[in-house]
């Protein structure tokens, strides 16, 4: 016959197992003498052990503030479903009174997870702040670094552009200049012609008038 | 049953142990650790009287344990039951003051007159029922259980006084719970062994007096 470990026999003792468990160690039981004669010494030890009793111990006075305020909701609660029960109906029903009862009780734990959220809003909360500040901290210095590269960029393609009008300038001067030398050429050659004319014009003797001829 | 509906309403407020040592631990939270000395003094002073034997020096161990666990507070780890982090500071203590009484009588005397001053000290008065025979037997079991090794005596005391499930000893123990269950086995035979002389003695003691006392009130 396989007998039962005592590990489980304690378990079926201390009433530690399921119904099944417990019906097929029974059925063990009341068939098996040699596992029968162990549980009843099991057994006796467990009822000579209940002979020692340890005295109580005395409660300490317990503070009163705490008693007051459980007696203060017990107070509100009762005085809330005896009043809404005598409003509704003659014969209090417990649905209804639990009805009653339970937006109080809500209420009541609302304002306690209030409590305990702020509670814990309060202790977060200069944490949090600080995070925040530092992100924005790191986010103005990524905006200034963004602001001064767009100056750099800006500064560059104007100094570009001012370059480019220079040099267009310059060699508009150079044409300029240019095309005034071949005026001044031009000019200077005109006048030479001119003068040239003059000399000549001047060296123009009036063809000999034989009248006028002196007589030798 | 009437108050049924009480205790459901007030379990509706009240918070769990765990949530009392959380605030414990990170507000320093005095009413909350009132609390739980309020809740759990009484457990752990039976605790300590069935390890140690000695009911008054249980009550300051009991103290002690409360103290040690305000100490502590830091090294509560939130993700376990308060209750377990409780039984093993309580235990640790009980086993300090059984290695500590030990020293002491060896030390003292070595031919145990300390021990049996000790027993009279602790020795049972009768009631004012005058229930002796049940008090002498309460004082033999607390000799027996004396007589245990520590870790037979710590299951057994745990399952059979506190009513602790054997998962929960384990927990408490950190050992698998067939070690438990094994151990509790053990304790329970070696319980036997030694309960049924000293019981068997008693129990003749008794005959003897109840028949002697029969004899005179006859001769009366």
């Amino acid at each position: 016959m396989n007998h039962p470990a005592r590990e489980e026999w304690m378990s079926y003792l201390y009433d530690e197992l399921n119904s099944e468990e417990h019906t097929g160690l029974a059925a063990h039981l009341a068939v098996c003498p040699d596992c029968k004669g162990k549980v009843a010494e099991w057994r006796a030890a467990r009822r000579d052990l209940d002979a020692w009793r340890v005295t109580a111990k005395r409660p300490r006075a317990v503070p009163a503030r705490p008693l007051i305020k459980w007696a203060a909701a017990a107070a509100i609660v009762l005085a809330t479903g005896v009043g809404i029960g005598r409003l509704t109906s003659a014969t209090p029903d417990v649905r209804r009174v639990r009805a009653a009862i339970e937006p109080e009780i809500r209420q009541q734990l609302r304002q306690e997870l209030a409590q305990l959220l702020r509670e814990e809003l309060g202790k977060r909360a200069p944490a949090m702040l600080a995070a925040s500040d530092e992100q924005n901290r790191q986010l103005l210095a990524e905006f200034a670094r963004a602001v001064e590269t767009k100056r750099t960029e800006d500064s560059q393609a104007i100094y570009a552009a001012l370059s480019r009008l220079e040099s267009r300038r310059v060699a508009d001067y150079v044409s300029l200049k240019k095309d005034l030398d071949t005026v001044a050429v031009l000019t200077d050659a005109g006048l030479r012609q001119t003068q040239q004319q003059l000399v000549q014009l001047a060296d123009y003797s009036e063809p000999a008038d034989p009248s006028n001829s002196p007589k030798n | 049953m009437r108050t049924a509906p009480f205790a459901s309403l007030r379990s509706l407020f009240a918070i769990t142990d765990e949530q009392a040592m959380w605030r414990v631990q990170t507000q320093d939270d005095e009413e909350a650790f009132a609390r739980l000395v309020r809740q759990w003094e009484g457990r752990i002073h039976h605790l300590c009287v069935r390890m140690t034997g000695d009911e008054h020096r249980a009550e300051d161990l009991t103290q002690e344990a409360f103290a040690r666990v305000f100490a502590k507070r830091k090294d509560y780890q939130p993700n376990g039951r308060f209750s377990t982090w409780l039984w093993r500071i309580a235990l640790n203590l009980c086993y300090d003051e059984l290695r500590r009484s030990k020293r002491r009588e060896e030390s003292m005397d070595p031919c145990g007159e300390t021990v049996a001053a000790l027993e009279a000290f602790v020795a049972p008065e009768p009631g004012p029922d005058g229930s002796l025979v049940e008090q002498e037997r309460g004082e033999l079991v607390r000799q027996a259980l004396l007589q245990l090794p520590e870790a037979y005596r710590t299951v057994l005391v745990m399952r059979h006084y506190e009513n602790l499930k054997f998962r929960e000893i384990a927990a408490v123990l950190d050992v698998p719970e067939g070690t438990v269950k094994s151990r509790m086995a053990e304790a329970l035979t070696q319980m036997n062994r030694i309960l049924k002389p000293m019981l068997a003695v008693e129990t003749a003691k008794s005959l003897v007096k109840s028949a002697g006392q029969t004899r005179e009130s006859v001769m009366l």
